[in-house]
């Protein structure tokens, strides 16, 4: 990639500003700072860090890359994507925040189910984190090495070392701070190349309509309709409550806070799915045909931007990672502390804290490593994200809105979710077509009835979250 | 619906981003104050 100084400039400038915030939001006196910032989040942070986790380069590079071969079909498919975060908004991310006392969304498990599905839910928490943040950590090594030039090694040490050093020093309210500001840099940046592109491409609004339609109408015809419903579902439930989410929930200063954070962010992700989807539809009145569809925003960002707010671009892209990639290494931190560490022994606050901090550097050590010498551990990991759903969702959901719950109906619930999803889909190999999520979340409605019919065991007292 | 993508979407984003900073100004004052001792307001 041609980077000129002026680019590579606004790339290190982004960087020392980052390093500038990690500074000032810097340090964590207890371990309830570290990991719920004393649920003192106000609402527009919650949002704008929730929606700089939720755009990933997968949500950016990626829908533009979707929009440039089938026009607005994946926006269409991942409305429901949207919808899903509105609704966790309006019914569960207030009901969680109802738990002041917890850290994570295992203790909310302990406080329903007892201790065994707290530590089965940190399981696949951190699993699912380490393994999100290696994947980040890739993305974003790749990126800067394209930019920068230097070697893979160093440019993924520089963005997950960043991130780290951000979550080590300040916990989740840095964590929100610094994504508050990557979510500024890249909702005026990739809007305003949108702006660009339009004015400088030959083509009218009409014409880019049409395109639009062409393009997903090819779209549409290369998927058979349960393809489509399949993303969809996947668009859907994937990634209901994820812990980084969660933990969101929990961090706000009040449930109103929580509600109205996630609303937002559901309405956003639609409005940036459009910016970053017509992208791709537009890049056909810029670029040739030839261009490689994964690369549509970067080369259109080349070919329109002057040096310098070129590289404005390049640091946008980089703090899309970095934001997402911040987000659940500080969750899997807090998950490990909370649901496993404090399930097996009960260490003082400062050792606590101790812990969680040499538990981040460690996480992103394990992270670097995978994402540079051993991706089979990644994919191991993202096993995990495959079962989060059939494994969470519902014995989390109904633990938020039953009073009387019993502890064999949240294990058994994980263990017949997850072991039926991953049959499902990496056993049989997804027989007619039907989505492993919805085979996996039947079996873990199976097993939670299972446990909470024939169990008679109920939990002492509810609010025994240490 | 092109229309909406290319005019009043990329805007939407873009005040999201600007009230973004004004507010994590207000933020970074809180996480500070609250270090250092000072009373919230």
């Amino acid at each position: 990639m041609n980077v000129t100084p002026l680019d590579l400039v606004a790339v290190c400038g982004y960087f020392v500003l980052m390093a500038i915030f990690g500074y000032l939001t810097r340090r964590t006196k207890t371990f309830e700072e570290f990991a719920t910032g004393k649920h003192s989040v106000p609402r527009f942070m919650v949002f704008a860090s929730l929606a700089a986790t939720i755009v990933g380069p997968g949500f950016s590079v990626g829908f533009t890359s979707k929009g440039w071969s089938s026009g607005y079909l994946f926006f269409y498919l991942a409305l429901a994507y949207g919808a899903q975060v509105v609704v966790s908004g309006l019914l569960l991310a207030p009901k969680l925040s109802e738990h002041r006392d917890c850290h994570s969304l295992g203790d909310v498990m302990r406080k329903k189910y007892g201790p065994a599905t707290q530590f089965l839910t940190g399981i696949v928490s951190v699993g699912l984190c380490i393994g999100f943040t290696a994947v980040m950590g890739s993305i974003g090594g790749k990126m800067l090495q394209a930019i920068s030039g230097w070697p893979l090694p160093v440019c993924l040490t520089l963005v997950t070392g960043m991130t780290a050093l951000l979550t080590f020093s300040g916990g989740v309210r840095a964590t929100v701070a610094t994504e508050g500001l990557q979510f500024a840099l890249f909702s005026i940046t990739i809007p305003a190349l949108l702006l660009i592109a339009v004015a400088k491409t030959p083509e009218s609004l009409s014409s880019i309509a049409d395109q639009a339609k062409s393009l997903t109408d090819l779209g549409v015809a290369s998927m058979s309709p349960l393809q489509m419903f399949a993303v969809a579902v996947s668009f859907m439930l994937g990634e209901t409550l994820l812990p980084p989410y969660a933990n969101r929930a929990l961090a706000a200063r009040s449930n109103e806070d929580s509600r109205s954070g996630f609303v937002m962010a559901g309405f956003y992700s639609v409005v940036w799915l459009g910016v970053v989807t017509v992208l791709g539809v537009v890049a056909h009145g810029v670029l040739s045909p030839s261009t490689e569809s994964d690369n549509v925003l970067l080369v259109m960002g080349q070919y329109l931007l002057p040096a310098g707010v070129f590289g404005l671009l390049l640091a946008a892209i980089v703090a899309i990672v970095m934001s997402s990639q911040e987000s659940v290494l500080n969750s899997a931190t807090v998950a490990f502390i909370r649901d496993i560490v404090c399930v097996l022994c009960k260490p003082s606050d400062r050792t606590t804290l101790m812990i969680a901090k040499a538990g981040t550097v460690v996480f992103a050590a394990i992270a670097i490593y995978a994402a540079q010498s051993a991706p089979s551990i990644i994919d191991g990991l993202l096993v995990l994200y495959a079962i989060w759903t059939p494994t969470i969702l519902v014995p989390l959901v109904f633990g938020l809105f039953l009073r009387e719950t019993r502890p064999m109906a949240g294990w058994l619930s994980i263990i017949a979710g997850g072991g039926t999803t991953i049959a499902w889909q990496f056993l049989l190999a997804e027989p007619f077509g039907i989505p492993p999520i919805l085979v996996g979340i039947a079996a873990s409605l199976i097993g939670y009835a299972i446990g909470h019919y024939t169990s008679k065991t109920v939990l002492a007292t509810e609010g025994a979250v240490a | 619906m092109t229309y909406i993508f290319v005019i009043i979407f990329p805007a939407i984003a873009m005040i999201a981003g600007a009230v973004g900073i004004l507010s994590l100004g207000n933020f970074v004052g809180e996480i500070r104050n609250d270090f250092h001792g000072k009373p919230e307001e």
